[in-house]
């Protein structure tokens, strides 16, 4: 995350601003179901809930560890996606990048939810940025909760973080 | 859907869900529950690839072919992502569903989870491990039968195999099997060390011994004291070591350099050439009694070109090894990059082969090594070119090793195999040119000396 900082009335005084940059794992407009095989990513980058730009890049040919590294490399600081394996998930947390996974819908819809401020891992998007069902996984599938990182992770019935 | 196709669908122990035209989930039975961790009632309406987060969803679609194709499409194998984040390999079938006029309305697919099939088939090439060695071949699977055996005898062993295949494992493995011993492995590279510090090195020296001997340093033999010595390349140690080595076995004792106590050494000896020693006692340049001493149990390795059943067995490893270190994730190697090495005489026996493997990591970018990926003299050899390879990427470091080989050889066969000569001619010095042949394995016969 970074501050920028800008004169204010006084010349002293300094207005905070938070620019951050998030990539969204895309599948034509809907999110992606898996991020090791998204054909592509929306960057956006998001000040004080606005969004000052985005872009899409394509990201066909990023394979294994070198898809990480392009994220880290764009500086981005969360990524959303659908279902994400292992390898990759610790790859991205190591890197500081913050996952949304398990996301369903349309990707404007989520980008809508996360400017809101809402978006959590596990929504199924509907217009809007609502948030209109939640994974839930079947006794003995899904865990993840508790592990500090995001809202909502501790709640009962919350999906399997992935 | 109506109860009665529900119940037969559930009774099925394949996964089984069908979609409508927009891939949108009409039902989804038990056993497609279980091994996605999705409720029916979270899964029914939902896109299918937002259910199934198969690795194929986004670009070759099964169900997607079998619609446009209206072809049934049985037995492919995909692998998908479960709430928990793991890959579970599936082997899919996909059809058509039409209306009664024959119009499409959508699709159906069953699914088996191949998880169990794939751990046994690990828990198979299980069996042909052993601490660490891999194979099938006959003549190495009879060396695991009896090397439990040979490792509670505590005798002397001599291990004769080619450079490069694995004689260091084997002994590894026989010092391991001993469950008495609890000292260390030790190795030593005999053929490594100048004729003046092996001495030092295996039975360290006093204070005092010489100049710079400031304090006692214990050496080789004493480190493995209760455990298991090593000496590589045992072919290669001079006439006065091998009579101290034979007091060693013989007696059991020896004395540091300088020093005028006996020691006592409780080693186990394990011995490796990859020189026929018993032509070298012959020739007069081994000790006939050190060699019998040595030889009281031999293992003979096979080089790796008589053992080409193991080669698929070691890539695999070596890939999955390799993928562990540098963090990659290369899931196999394509069936032509295999033929090619099917066809290799690997004269570095399994050391070369995990050379090459390496160097495909370097290059391979993807999930599987291609022809394109294996270092240039192989695949070239083999006219076989395969598009959209990268040709540049290539070793340099290959090339230029490959360059300096040819031309120490060319200058070599100029000279008669004369050194001083040679060396000359390369405007390298004597021992630079000894150095590099001894490094690439360069030999050629001096003239002088036969």
């Amino acid at each position: 995350m970074k501050i920028l900082e800008s004169d204010g009335d006084f010349g002293i005084q300094f207005a905070l601003s938070i620019i951050m940059k998030i990539a969204i794992a895309i599948f034509g407009t809907r999110v992606s179901p898996r991020f090791d095989f998204a054909p592509g990513f929306i960057l956006v980058e998001i000040t004080d809930g606005e969004i000052v730009s985005r872009r899409e890049i394509p990201a066909e040919g990023w394979e294994g560890l070198e898809r990480i590294e392009k994220l880290a490399e764009l500086a981005v600081e969360a990524v959303i996606c659908g279902a994400i394996d292992r390898f990759s998930l610790r790859q991205l947390e190591m890197q500081g990048i913050k996952v949304y996974s398990w996301i369903t819908g349309e990707a404007e819809d989520a980008l809508s939810s996360f400017q809101k401020g809402q978006l959590e891992s596990g929504f199924m998007m509907a217009q809007g940025g609502r948030c209109c069902g939640r994974w839930r996984f079947r006794q003995g599938q899904g865990q993840g909760q508790g592990q500090g990182r995001g809202r909502g992770r501790g709640r009962r019935g919350s999906p399997g973080a992935w | 859907m109506s109860r009665g196709r529900d119940i037969i669908l559930d009774s099925i122990a394949d996964g089984v869900f069908t979609v409508d035209r927009d891939w949108n989930i009409t039902s989804f039975n038990r056993a497609a529950e279980r091994i996605t961790g999705v409720s029916r009632e979270q899964a029914v309406g939902q896109k299918c690839f937002d259910v199934f987060h198969a690795d194929v969803c986004q670009k070759a679609c099964t169900l997607r072919e079998s619609i446009e194709s209206g072809k049934e499409i049985i037995d492919r194998r995909i692998n998908i992502l479960n709430s928990e984040g793991q890959q579970i390999p599936l082997s899919i079938s996909t059809a058509v569903i039409r209306d009664e006029k024959g119009e499409v309305v959508g699709g159906a697919e069953t699914f088996r989870d191949l998880s169990d099939i794939e751990m046994l088939r690990q828990e198979i090439q299980g069996r042909y491990t052993f601490a660490d060695i891999i194979s099938q071949n006959h003549e190495i699977r009879e060396i695991f039968d009896i090397l439990p055996d040979i490792a509670v005898s505590e005798s002397t062993v001599l291990i004769e195999g080619p450079s490069g295949s694995g004689k260091e494992l084997f002994a590894k493995a026989i010092h391991t099997l001993n469950t008495a011993h609890k000292g260390q492995f030790v190795a030593v590279n005999c053929g490594a060390l100048p004729d003046t510090l092996l001495e030092s090195e295996l039975f360290g020296y006093v204070k005092g011994a010489f100049t710079d001997a400031q304090k006692d340093k214990p050496g080789r033999f004493a480190r493995a004291e209760g455990g298991t010595i090593f000496l590589d390349e045992i072919g290669d140690i001079p006439p006065a070591m091998q009579v101290k080595l034979l007091r060693v076995l013989q007696e059991k004792e020896y004395e540091p350099l300088g020093g005028t106590a006996t020691v006592k050494a409780d080693v186990r000896v394990i011995a490796a050439t990859n020189k026929n020693l018993m032509q070298l006692v012959s020739r007069g340049r081994f000790r006939d009694d050190l060699y019998y001493r040595l030889n009281i149990v031999k293992i003979n390795i096979p080089p790796l070109s008589s053992r080409r059943e193991d080669i698929p067995l070691l890539v695999d490893h070596f890939i999955s090894r390799f993928n562990a270190k540098k963090g990659k994730q290369i899931r196999s190697m394509s069936a032509q990059a295999m033929a090619i090495l099917m066809q290799h005489d690997f004269p570095g026996n399994i050391r070369e082969l995990e050379n090459i493997i390496e160097h495909t990591f370097i290059l391979c970018r993807g999930s599987e090594i291609r022809p394109g990926h294996l270092p240039r003299e192989l695949s070239a050899g083999m006219g076989i070119t395969e598009q959209n390879e990268n040709i540049e990427a290539k070793s340099i470091e290959l090339t230029k090793r490959q360059a300096e080989v040819a031309m120490i050889l060319n200058a070599l066969q100029k000279h008669n195999g004369k050194r001083k000569e040679t060396a000359a001619e390369l405007g390298i010095n004597k021992t630079t040119l000894w150095r590099k042949m001894k490094k690439y394995g360069v030999s050629f016969a001096d003239k002088k000396l036969q």
